[in-house]
């Protein structure tokens, strides 16, 4: 059994990129196949923020040194990282009620010219 | 150990948003996930991450995708039984393993639309006549009718399938509903 | 047989994920290695005196490397352009007309719409607040504007037809747009300041802080009303 602290926040990082490239690989409908890359996005925002963590550190607030600040550099980047992952959210989402309209059906398909049920 | 618990917690509530196979069950887990998340940025001391993730990700994503969802089929099953004085959930519970659950597995994996059951205890003729369920089942003791639409696609699969659905046929019969008047009922 | 060809790929697929996680995870536990912080020392070191903010994460966002701010909201406007022009009622406009459903008044539930009526000037106030205080505790322009994004969106689940106008929210997109890339080209990079206290600096940060939040809240809304009303309408309107 390996050892409990190999369990940080890099390796759950990483774990969540893969199990989200597993559901856009695998799943038939498009709807899961986005909620998927949001997946893998959360496991990168959480791979970027936990890279120079140490327990004995503060928020990087204010101006009373009583302990070593957190690192602000990469929380910084990873606010810009998630509005832009709800932008790609959005974006994806128009287009599968586009896709909606025009075919017929929710789902990946190879003939897309079949007509679906009338629900 | 409170960083251990909430990083396994991340990954199987991940597993189950990936895994499940009803799509309105894995968007709440995916509000559950941005939840949790939100939970460990704030033990990985950044606040203004944690703020932006709660608010993005539950509030509007969330949200995004149930509006979203609308546009996904839902079949509507509705479940007769006139015998019964008021539903709760132990007479749900008994029927839910020979008939809940695989018929919500077959909608979902090989037809690919939402199932969605409702239980009632009006007279079928009622509901026949006033609502517009996509596939009525009424049970009346041991016997089990069907009734739907004949040119429905979906309800023409079910049927085909029917002997893996509810395993043990006790007796099922199946009216297509262009035929039923208030007054009796044709097979 | 199509079936087996699919058992094949179905299992090259659970393969790949497999693999390429333990390969990832073999790589970075055995080569990673820790560097030296050369930002991070510059950027902590004095961020009071030089940007006015107690916050270091608003003082990166604001000042140190107000570049991609720039671009994060170019990124949020592209994204309402993008919502607008893919929507299939733009290019068939003249087949879509939407009618006044008055069966929406009586299915509405009137417990979401009292509470909701009771706690949206506190979700305002909230975001507001959350704005206007984002160099000194955490916040900032994009939560307080995502916050504000709620409360309009809270209104659609009470009262959902549709009645807004959204040419007046888009124009305000722009014209914010315009000031938030105006802004730091004069202050921070031509450094065209009044003078150089601390106090010039604070009014900068939240003078900064409310046109990104606007402008946030503005994208936000456009994008989910344009959703809800344009793509939620029935598909009756598939062949006429």
């Amino acid at each position: 059994m390996k050892p409990l602290n190999l369990i940080t926040g890099e390796t759950v990082g990483i774990l969540l990129f893969f199990i989200g490239l597993y559901g856009l690989m695998t799943k038939k409908t498009i709807v899961k196949t986005i909620m998927s890359m949001s997946i893998m996005e959360a496991g990168i925002y959480l791979f970027y923020i936990t890279i120079n963590f140490s327990p004995d550190t503060v928020p990087p607030i204010g101006q009373s040194r009583e302990a070593a600040f957190a690192d602000p550099v990469p929380s910084a980047l990873m606010i810009t990282a998630i509005v832009i992952g709800i932008g790609v959210t959005a974006i994806g989402l128009t287009m599968f009620m586009h896709y909606k309209q025009q075919h017929g059906i929710t789902h990946w398909s190879r003939n897309r010219n079949q007509q679906g049920s009338e629900h | 150990m409170f960083e251990t618990i909430i990083l396994i917690t991340l990954v199987v509530i991940a597993c189950f948003a990936v895994f499940s196979d009803n799509m309105r069950r894995s968007i709440i887990y995916l509000g559950v996930f941005s939840l949790a998340m939100a939970l460990a940025y704030l033990y990985y001391n950044a606040p203004d991450v944690a703020i932006a993730e709660a608010a993005i990700g539950v509030g509007l994503s969330t949200v995004m995708y149930l509006v979203a969802l609308k546009k996904v089929s839902v079949y509507d099953i509705c479940y007769v039984n006139e015998n019964i004085e008021q539903f709760n959930d132990d007479h749900i519970g008994s029927i839910m393993d020979s008939f809940v659950r695989p018929m919500e597995l077959f909608l979902e994996r090989t037809e690919e639309v939402e199932p969605q059951i409702s239980y009632t205890n009006h007279p079928a003729l009622e509901v026949l006549a006033d609502e517009n369920h996509d596939c009525i089942l009424h049970r009346d003791g041991d016997l089990i009718y069907i009734y739907g639409d004949a040119n429905d696609r979906i309800f023409q699969d079910i049927i085909a399938n029917l002997n893996t659905i509810i395993p043990d046929m006790k007796d099922v019969r199946v009216v297509f509903k262009k035929e039923v008047s208030l007054n009796g009922q044709a097979e | 047989m199509a079936r087996q060809s699919n058992r094949y790929i179905h299992i090259l697929r659970i393969v790949l994920a497999v693999v390429g996680a333990a390969v990832m995870l073999f790589v970075y536990l055995n080569h990673s290695e820790k560097l030296n912080t050369p930002l991070m020392d510059f950027f902590t070191d004095d961020f009071l005196a030089q940007t006015g903010a107690d916050n270091a994460v608003a003082a990166i966002y604001l000042n140190y490397r107000v570049f991609d701010t720039l671009f994060e909201a170019l990124m949020l406007m592209v994204s309402v352009m993008e919502v607008i022009n893919v929507s299939w009622a733009n290019k068939h406009a003249d087949r879509y007309q939407f009618e006044e459903d008055d069966m929406y008044y009586k299915n509405n539930s009137e417990l979401v719409a009292r509470m909701v009526g009771i706690v949206y000037p506190f979700v305002i106030l909230l975001g507001l607040y959350i704005i206007a205080n984002g160099h000194v505790s955490p916040g900032g322009g994009f939560q307080g504007g995502a916050i504000l994004a709620t409360a309009l969106i809270s209104r659609y689940l009470v009262y959902p037809n549709f009645d807004l106008d959204l040419h007046i929210i888009e124009k305000m997109e722009k014209i914010l747009f315009l000031f938030i890339v105006l802004t730091p080209v004069l202050y921070v990079f031509m450094q065209i300041q009044p003078d150089n206290t601390v106090i010039s600096h604070q009014v900068y940060m939240v003078f900064m802080n409310t046109l990104i939040g606007l402008k946030v809240f503005s994208g936000l809304s456009i994008i989910f009303y344009r959703f809800v009303f344009y793509e939620g309408a029935d598909n009756t309107f598939i062949d006429r």
